[in-house]
């Protein structure tokens, strides 16, 4: 029954892994604006169409 | 080729293209219709930005509005409009705006951002200028952040824009605060990732030890659950110990003590009982209410950020940003932000602007109105070296002003201040959430300390104990006290945002109940400007008109200062008069050249079929003896006034007239208005219109500042649309910024929200305590149970909060 520690050790590791991925993430802030980018994601399918390029320069500038 | 009846229907609720403009959606009617390649469109704005968009291969802007059920958008600005952003690429003003740290980064605040679409369309502007390396947009607060390339050229984002239909300024953020506030959420989330991470172990373990495990391992696992209890009850708790020390010293009873008891006592008596060797050990119940109490903290505080967050209502008066302040070293204005004005600084002010500080006149003369500080609509002339005061508006052509003092620290700013400041903290300690919460909280413990005494004679001090917490942590008032001030705020918010100024957040409580709106009608339900309705100067010839106006410039009198402004668009040479005469009962005359000319009043009144015009005075023209012209004047209704009449009649309201003006008039603008006729009243004075009012019950009196004061102070809610802010706002209870008659539907919607809203909690709360309480001393209810449910119950409370809210978007949004 001792294999009942290596597991409990095993599973509490995994946790603190699993938290110290979150608190990294945290700190870089990835969950600073949560609006944004759930927008943003679904806007990726959405493409600039293909213009001439010197046209595109002509007239954006 | 025009289909007109088609272009003025909207077919069912859909969009056609002939019925609505292909770029912005605004509703075409025949007269703001043009026809451009095949499609039709409100303006020329929007015909530009869609074929630059086409131009461009950005088309798919238009499918994601489609797919987001986006019908319409704001009008683009027009390109012309927006001043040249040169001044950006000057040094001494980059450096303002950028940081040491990150010199080729600046932010900008963009006006007309609607929805994903702007998104997608903002964020790839970088394709189309090679000084744009990125950009990257937060729709929370329609900041974009644009990193610029070693060139630095920041003019090329707003420039580009701007051709897009969108204005963009640049911002500077308070960095400092921001990232203070960044840093503290942050640590609120490692807070609740600790709690749930140890919470869940626990949990785990806890399950072994209730399913059976004896000996060694029951042993081991309890000290792993105490090891694992310590950094929750420790690190995750630590913002509770300090919210109750501080409120202990400041000798108040908030819902957190009881809190803090119960997670402490639940700690520590498990710890002893463990170190012992008794069973009776509650680290899961412990742990799981602190990372459930967290999370729903949390949660609380992003909506709080979230209405918080939004323009100071200052903003909303001063809606230019940007002013004309003169570069000492160029010699010449230039447009820059309001923030960054100093006293000291000149700056250039055009006709029709509000002005937005304090200063000192330079120009030497200017017309000013300055209703907004004294109430009084009739423009005055001020002299150079006079004080001028930020809210009024100018009159005359251009004015340059030094400035003294700027932003809140003008006199109207500080007065905004005080009022945002004074209802803001009404919320923070609503005082009947408060009062309600401290007797709550007291009951709440004085009947656990009962039932502990009850329960622990009856059967065993230890199962007192369990049934004991679990109802404290059910019945404290927590998800009641947090849910109140977040419906206050709500409703506060929307309030500011429409422009509406309101005194404390009492009126939301008394809105509901109104029955009886009465209407002031010079200047609340008309323009209150006195103006010429119909005048055909088409067969009068140029010399006549000239005449006409050499003449009456030379009188300060209403009609004259109408017929003026009528006719100084035309461009006309004055010719010289003599004989000029005043008589002011019956008008004035002047000889031009060889010719008489009078004009004169007549007193009988007539009144015309158009909608929203009232015609009060007939002024006749006559050239030596002979009627020339004949023009009509007056006051009009205002454009929605008519409109919010109606739909306030349709939503169970009884409006009312109350006028000083004689019965002619009102007659004629109530009927127009469709109010019935025993609901006028005309030639009334202040205190007649006061006892009027008092007649009735549950009334709201729409007027204007001072002038309604008495009748303000007789009805249950006062609303003030025009007059000084600070007069206003001591004797009625909100001030309609904007002068827009439809704040008042929005105002009475946001009180019977939050009325609902609160009736809800309220309710819920009280059955939901007693119930899951009572539950909790009969033992039905565990600790563990318990302390899921408590904060369960905050989060529903808060969404109760919310949800009347939203569903006042959706309304918005589908009609």
């Amino acid at each position: 029954m001792n294999i009942i520690f290596l597991t409990l050790g095993i599973s509490i590791a995994m946790a603190l892994v699993f938290l110290a991925a979150f608190i990294w993430a945290t700190k870089k802030g990835q969950y600073d604006d949560l609006t944004t980018p759930s927008e943003r994601m679904l806007l990726d399918d959405y493409e600039i169409k293909e213009t001439k390029k010197d046209e595109k320069e002509e007239k954006a500038i | 080729m025009i289909n007109t009846t088609a272009s003025t229907q909207r077919i069912s609720g859909t969009l056609t293209e002939a019925t609505h403009c292909l770029h912005c959606g605004e509703e075409l009617t025949p007269s703001n219709r043009i026809f451009s390649e095949g499609n039709y469109f409100c303006c020329s704005g929007c015909s530009t930005v869609y074929d630059l968009l086409n131009t461009l291969g950005l088309q798919d802007f238009y499918k994601i509005k489609q797919e987001q059920n986006i019908d319409k958008i704001g009008r683009p600005i027009d390109p012309e409009s927006v001043e040249e952003y040169g001044y950006l690429d000057q040094e001494n003003f980059a450096n303002q705006y950028t940081s040491l740290e990150f010199p080729e980064r600046m932010n900008f605040y963009i006006e007309g951002i609607h929805c994903g679409a702007c998104l997608w369309l903002i964020e790839r502007i970088s394709n189309y200028s090679p000084n744009i390396k990125s950009v990257a947009l937060d729709m929370s607060t329609n900041v974009a952040t644009v990193e610029f390339d070693e060139e630095k050229v920041f003019s090329s984002f707003p420039g580009l824009v701007k051709r897009f239909g969108y204005k963009a300024y640049p911002i500077k953020l308070d960095e400092e605060a921001q990232e203070l506030k960044k840093k503290e959420s942050r640590k609120s989330l490692i807070r609740i990732s600790v709690a749930a991470v140890c919470a869940g172990n626990i949990m785990l373990l806890s399950a072994a030890i209730y399913s059976g495990a004896e000996g060694v391992f029951a042993e081991q696992f309890g000290l792993l659950n105490l090891l694992l209890s310590l950094p929750v009850v420790t690190y995750c708790t630590w913002p509770f110990y300090k919210s109750v020390a501080s409120s202990i010293r400041a000798k108040r009873v908030t819902v957190d003590i009881p809190i803090v008891f119960v997670i402490l006592v639940g700690f520590l008596l498990s710890s002893y009982n463990f170190l012992n060797g008794n069973d009776q050990v509650y680290f899961d119940s412990v742990t799981a209410f602190v990372f459930l109490l967290l999370a729903s903290r949390y949660f609380l505080k992003s909506i709080q950020d979230r209405i918080s967050n939004k323009e100071p209502a200052s903003r909303s008066l001063f809606n230019q940003n940007k002013i004309l302040i003169w570069d000492n070293q160029n010699k010449q204005f230039f447009l820059e932000p309001i923030d960054n004005l100093r006293p000291g600084q000149r700056v250039k002010v055009n006709s029709g602007d509000r002005i937005p500080i304090d200063g000192k006149l330079l120009t030497e003369r200017a017309d000013l109105n300055l209703s907004v500080l004294t109430g009084e609509n009739i423009p005055q002339t001020l002299i150079k070296n006079d004080s001028i005061y930020a809210g009024s508006i100018l009159n005359s052509d251009q004015a340059i002003i030094e400035v003294l003092r700027t932003g809140n620290s003008t006199r109207i700013g500080k007065l905004l201040d005080e009022v945002e400041r004074n209802y803001r903290s009404k919320i923070s300690n609503s005082t009947y959430s408060d009062k309600f919460a401290t007797i709550f909280t007291l009951a709440v413990g004085i009947t656990a300390l009962i039932s502990f005494a009850t329960i622990s004679t009856l059967l065993d001090p230890s199962a007192a104990l369990n049934r004991v917490m679990a109802f404290v942590l059910i019945a404290c008032p927590c998800a009641f006290v947090f849910a109140l001030p977040l419906t206050f705020g709500l409703s506060l918010n929307r309030a500011v945002e429409k422009g509406i100024l309101v005194k404390s957040s009492k009126i939301f409580e008394k809105l509901p109940q109104i029955k009886n709106i009465f209407f002031d009608k010079t200047g609340t339900l008309t323009n209150g400007v006195y103006k010429i309705l119909k005048w055909n100067t088409n067969i009068l010839s140029e010399y006549d008109k000239a005449a006409i106006l050499a003449i009456e410039k030379k009188s300060s009198h209403p009609i004259a200062r109408a017929i003026v402004s009528h006719l100084s668009d035309l461009k006309l040479t004055l010719p010289e008069l003599t004989d000029f005469k005043h008589n002011y009962t019956k008008g004035i005359e002047a000889k031009v050249g060889h010719h008489f000319y009078e004009i004169l009043s007549d007193k009988n009144i007539h009144h015309t079929n158009e909608v929203n015009e009232i015609i009060t005075t007939k002024t006749v023209i006559k050239k030596d003896g002979q009627k020339i012209s004949e023009l009509f004047l007056g006051d009009s209704l205002k454009d929605d006034a008519k409109y919010v009449v109606n739909l306030l009649q349709d939503n169970g309201y009884r409006v009312h007239v109350l006028s000083g003006d004689n019965e002619n008039n009102v007659k004629s603008a109530a009927h127009k208005l469709g109010i019935s006729d025993n609901c006028i009243n005309w030639s009334k004075s202040p205190e007649e219109k006061a006892q009027i009012i008092q007649n009735y019950q549950e009334t709201l009196m729409v007027g204007d500042g001072l002038n309604d004061a008495a009748a303000f102070s007789s009805s249950d809610v006062g609303v003030s649309v025009q007059g000084s802010v600070e007069e206003s706002l001591k004797v009625s209870d909100s001030y309609l910024l904007n002068n827009n008659l439809f704040n008042i539907v929005d105002l009475l919607e946001y009180g019977s929200i939050t009325k609902n809203s609160i009736t809800r909690n309220t309710r819920f709360s009280l059955i939901y305590n007693i119930a899951a309480g009572t539950l909790a001393l009969l033992g039905y209810i565990n600790p563990l149970m318990a302390a899921v449910l408590m904060p369960l119950s905050s989060v529903l409370l808060i969404g109760s909060s919310l949800y009347g809210y939203n569903k006042l978007n959706v309304r918005r949004e589908s009609s």
